[in-house]
């Protein structure tokens, strides 16, 4: 398996990082842009996969992609409580509506 | 010869499912496509890592995400019902325009960069070793350089599902629907 070379990887996780970065920054769905969120971590995996690919002597790349993945998971849970919560609070996501603190 | 056709077609339509995935995800009105296409991407982005020899970390992927994250999503999409339907943006289009024009922008430039400048020239991977990726190497690692913050993600977990359980059952609900819970 060596016939892609490591800028393809590169190209591909960066599209996806400034992808969800636009996401992120221009939905206003408060679901959607914790996806966006879920996009970005997993552009910097795969960047930190591909790099271990290309320094192939060790697994470190490998476990930070792990741990990114745990926390990941967690940030997804309690990001939708958070939502879950919002939503009882205001009958809605969309998190042009959450101005609490605004007044 | 058929390997690398394999790898490359493999590598190819990867890398396709994980950004029409990604744009569908930014992209569609409802949340619960946006959840359909997250998971497009997740497998997008499993079988690049299938392509770069780290096996343990492809089926972690597809297990975590696909089987934890994206089906907490649908649940919660459910739960909400319809919502995020109705979009009534305040921005004008003009401001919409110029940030979509400023976001393509920097997706080029940074495609260009890391592409030809940042690193001079195609990097091709070595052969790797027999053992690179598979389960026992990895854990091998986790449980010796990475012992300590295996550990400390098994206390954030704990934390996480401490805190979802707090934020989750907050009690700002009227006291009808209130004992109506409480007396299934």
């Amino acid at each position: 398996m060596t016939s892609i070379p490591l800028e393809f990887y590169l190209v591909v996780a960066a599209v996806l990082f400034v992808i969800g970065s636009c996401g992120f920054l221009a939905r206003r769905n408060a679901l959607i842009a914790l996806m966006s969120i879920e996009l970005m971590l997993n552009a910097v995996n795969l960047t930190l996969v591909a790099f271990n690919r290309w320094h192939a002597d060790h697994h470190v790349g490998q476990m930070f992609a792990f741990f990114i993945i745990a926390v990941a998971a967690a940030e997804a849970a309690v990001g939708l409580a958070i939502v879950v919560a919002l939503f009882r609070l205001k009958r809605t996501v969309r998190t042009d509506s959450v101005d609490l603190l605004k007044n | 010869m058929i390997a690398t056709v394999v790898e490359q077609g493999l590598f190819y339509l990867s890398a396709l499912l994980a950004i029409a995935g990604a744009l569908g995800t930014v992209a569609s009105k409802s949340a619960i496509r946006a959840a359909m296409s997250l998971m497009t991407t997740i497998f997008g982005i499993a079988g690049l890592y299938v392509t770069l020899s780290a096996q343990l970390l492809a089926a972690i992927q597809v297990m975590v995400y696909a089987g934890a994250v994206v089906v907490l999503f649908v649940f919660v999409i459910m739960l909400l019902g319809g919502q995020g339907e109705s979009s009534h943006d305040k921005r004008s289009l003009w401001t919409r325009v110029i940030g979509a024009g400023l976001f393509a922008l920097s997706a080029i430039i940074a495609a260009i960069l890391v592409a030809r400048i940042g690193l001079g020239g195609p990097h091709i991977f070595d052969l790797p070793r027999s053992e690179f990726g598979s389960v026992s190497a990895l854990g091998k690692v986790m449980f010796t350089d990475g012992v300590v913050a295996f550990e400390l993600v098994g206390v954030l977990l704990t934390a996480a599902i401490v805190g979802v359980m707090a934020v989750a059952r907050t009690r700002h609900v009227k006291p009808e629907s209130k004992s109506k819970e409480a007396t299934p």
